[in-house]
């Protein structure tokens, strides 16, 4: 599918059952780009209309999976609090990112299905439908910061000049998160499995991602398949960027988390075009 | 003449019954793999479904098609295809123009969004950008009726409302073609007339839809042309005259009505320019002594005025005549009966003209085409000198055993012979 030519009053559409390409696809995504915005601004009220609390709900279950955790790793396991650190800083470092990671793959992953009725009965790029999903997460993983800095004034600690790369990692971890999404949200229309496994596999990822302790507590030989999660160098990097980097710059764990994204990322993208033509058919 | 807006060709779509292709679980799709792999000739046991076989056809701008067949034909799968749901398996159809569907009246429809906050979603997926939704805004909500009750979600909404709104959307969403499965069916009796009222206003400003619909009054009262699909196939195309129907938009040109009024989109004749490189169409006309239509009994002249202003090498002049549904009947070109090569054409006046016998064309319309171009080349006029003429059966000749109008394209009158050795009586 592919459009031919682009004059104003008589756009002229080929429909053929190709794959389209990555141009052409993405040009297209741009022309429904308000899908996308209303599909955002559309999860955003429904998450929030007929709520009590609203907003706060953002603000809380980070907190308390922090408090929770400071109160397990750092009492019960006894880890070093000697640092210069608060602890539940070093924390929150983990607890936002997985929070919004552990929340954007499943509903990335559900995103097509869960809109199978309007794919099966209108057309718009369907990438827009899980890209609006993680980005709803995007939103308020952004404002989930909002804690961190609360936490800053809290404590009052301020970063260091390291924060400039901390943007770097956010955007980092969004495109990862939707890399992973258009590979699961198609792998899930084909085979209903998925969607039992991933919650899963998220509960395991929990503990092998640098969440409630650092990465530095691994060992040394172990170092390198912990790093073959990316977000562990995600993790770590948010963590060296805000917080003045007291465990030195985690530079191997940056550059394979870095590879591992773009290539599930591509992939991801890849397969999602190739499928998408079929996505009515497959489910 | 009128410019094709969606030309289907050749298009067809499988689908494999079997699981063996469309695997629910994991299992199930190693277990597959894993067959594939043992087994000896490496095919799958599936069978193939065709939902569609090797359609072909086009659609003119200001056409109302209506796709007619029994559940399981395949119209929503085709419509499905034109709107870009699924995708072909073969073939291509090309759009040109902005498209709307309506496969299914509110999809996309939130149930905990407010009817405003729909408007504007329901906008989106249709196409329709946030400022042009807000120009309309107050026609939609008019034309819905339900301004009460915007700032409800919609769950709270009787279906009546759910429908009315979503229509009212979809309906002035701006859009060169519309395509509707089966949703006129949707309202009271009131609301449906507002629609085909819609529909009807829609079409006539030049506009295109192509619609399902099971009810034959519907069918009967919208639709220009039928296109009748039987398992997958397309089994008829019909081209139907409806009483006061607008004139298909771009047709300016000269209309010599017949007698009768509903055929306003008859034209025995075409004055203007018309042409390229050194070769200008000025007139084309069809003429029969009693006038027209025409009788079947009456010969039919053929004919144009044209002019070359530079000698052509391989000049191509030809007529060809088309049935109601675009099928080709005829292609004579002027020197059929020479010996090739064609000479050199010099510049100059031309008038040719052409006669069709009596006896040849079966009651029903036809359009005359008409071919002037360079052999291999390129053609050098256009659809715009196109004729359409209508021809009737007044003397009733070849009616002895009467049968349906478009049984027939053509109604030769070939000499029969009969060699019968009749027995005697008992």
């Amino acid at each position: 599918m592919q459009n031919v030519s682009h004059s104003p009053e008589a756009p002229v559409l080929l429909i053929d059952g190709s794959i389209p390409t990555f141009q052409n696809y993405f040009r297209e995504v741009w022309e429904f780009r308000a899908v996308a915005a209303m599909l955002i601004r559309r999860d955003l009220i429904i998450r929030f209309r007929q709520t009590y609390f609203g907003l706060a709900w953002l603000l809380f279950k980070p907190l308390m999976l922090t408090a929770t955790l400071t109160f397990a790793f750092g009492f019960l396991a006894g880890f070093e609090k000697s640092r210069e650190v608060p602890y539940p800083l070093i924390i929150l470092c983990g607890v936002i990112p997985w929070y919004f990671f552990s929340n954007a793959v499943p509903e990335g992953m559900n995103s097509l299905l869960a809109h199978l009725h309007i794919i099966q009965k209108t057309y718009f790029p369907r990438a827009i439908i899980t890209v609006a999903a993680v980005a709803v997460n995007a939103i308020e993983f952004l404002i989930a910061w909002l804690l961190f800095a609360l936490g800053c004034l809290w404590y009052g600690y301020l970063p260091g000049w390291q924060i400039v790369a901390f943007p770097l990692f956010c955007v980092q971890l969004v495109v990862l998160c939707g890399g992973i999404g258009m590979w699961l949200a198609v792998a899930n229309v084909q085979f209903r499995d998925v969607g039992n496994l991933v919650p899963f596999l998220l509960t395991i990822g929990f503990f092998l991602t640098p969440v409630g302790y650092s990465a530095s507590q691994i060992p040394e030989n172990w170092q390198l398949p912990y790093a073959l999660n990316p977000l562990v160098g995600i993790v770590e990097g948010i963590r060296w960027s805000l917080l003045h980097g007291t465990d030195g710059f985690p530079a191997v764990a940056v550059l394979l988390s870095l590879v591992l994204t773009l290539v599930t990322t591509l992939t991801g993208v890849r397969h999602f075009l190739a499928t998408e033509p079929r996505l009515v058919d497959l489910a | 003449m009128t410019k094709i807006v969606i030309d289907v060709h050749g298009l067809g779509k499988r689908y494999a019954l079997s699981h063996a292709h469309r695997p629910d679980s994991l299992k199930v799709w190693l277990r597959n793999a894993a067959r594939q792999i043992t087994s000896t000739d490496g095919q799958p046991a599936s069978e193939e479904f065709w939902a569609l076989k090797d359609i072909s056809l086009q659609v003119h701008q200001g056409d109302c098609l209506a796709l007619t067949g029994e559940n399981g034909s395949g119209k929503s799968t085709l419509l499905k295809i034109l709107s870009r749901i699924v995708a072909p398996t073969q073939g291509t159809v090309t759009i040109r123009g902005r498209v709307v569907s309506l496969l299914e009246v509110g999809a996309g429809f939130h149930p905990d969004l407010t009817g405003r906050e729909n408007i504007f979603l329901n906008g989106a997926i249709l196409g329709c950008p946030e400022p042009e939704v807000r120009r309309r805004f107050d026609q939609i909500v008019d034309f819905s009726g339900v301004e009460r009750f915007l700032d409800t979600p919609v769950k709270y909404y009787s279906s009546g409302m759910y429908v009315r709104l979503a229509y009212s959307v979809a309906a002035h969403v701006d859009s060169e073609i519309q395509i509707v499965d089966e949703v006129l069916s949707v309202g009271d009796s009131g609301f449906q007339e507002k629609c085909l009222a819609r529909i009807t206003e829609y079409l006539r400003s030049g506009n295109t839809v192509i619609f399902v619909s099971h009810n034959t009054e519907l069918v009967d009262r919208l639709s220009t042309r039928i296109a009748r699909l039987e398992s997958g196939i397309l089994s008829a195309l019909e081209t139907r005259i409806v009483a006061g129907a607008p004139a298909p938009a771009g047709d300016t040109g000269k209309a010599e009505c017949g007698s009768s009024a509903d055929n306003s989109d008859l034209r025995q004749t075409w004055e203007g320019v018309d042409g390229s490189d050194g070769f200008r169409m000025y007139a084309t006309y069809a003429k029969s002594s009693g006038g027209f239509p025409a009788s079947t009994s009456e010969p039919i002249t053929i004919g144009w005025h044209g002019e070359l202003f530079e000698a052509i090498d391989q000049l191509i002049g030809a007529v060809e005549i088309r049935s109601h549904s675009g099928q080709v009947l005829v292609y004579c070109a002027y020197d059929d009966t020479l010996p090739p090569p064609t000479p050199t054409v010099v510049p100059g006046r031309f008038s040719w003209e052409l006669t069709i016998p009596p006896d040849t064309l079966a009651e029903g319309i036809y359009e005359i085409v008409f071919d002037i171009g360079i052999h291999n080349i390129k053609r050098l006029v256009t659809d715009a000198c196109k004729l359409r003429i209508q021809v009737t059966n007044p003397s009733g000749r070849g009616r002895r055993h009467p049968c349906d109008a478009w049984h027939s394209l053509m109604r030769p009158d070939w000499p029969w012979k009969r060699n019968d050795s009749p027995r005697s009586p008992l």
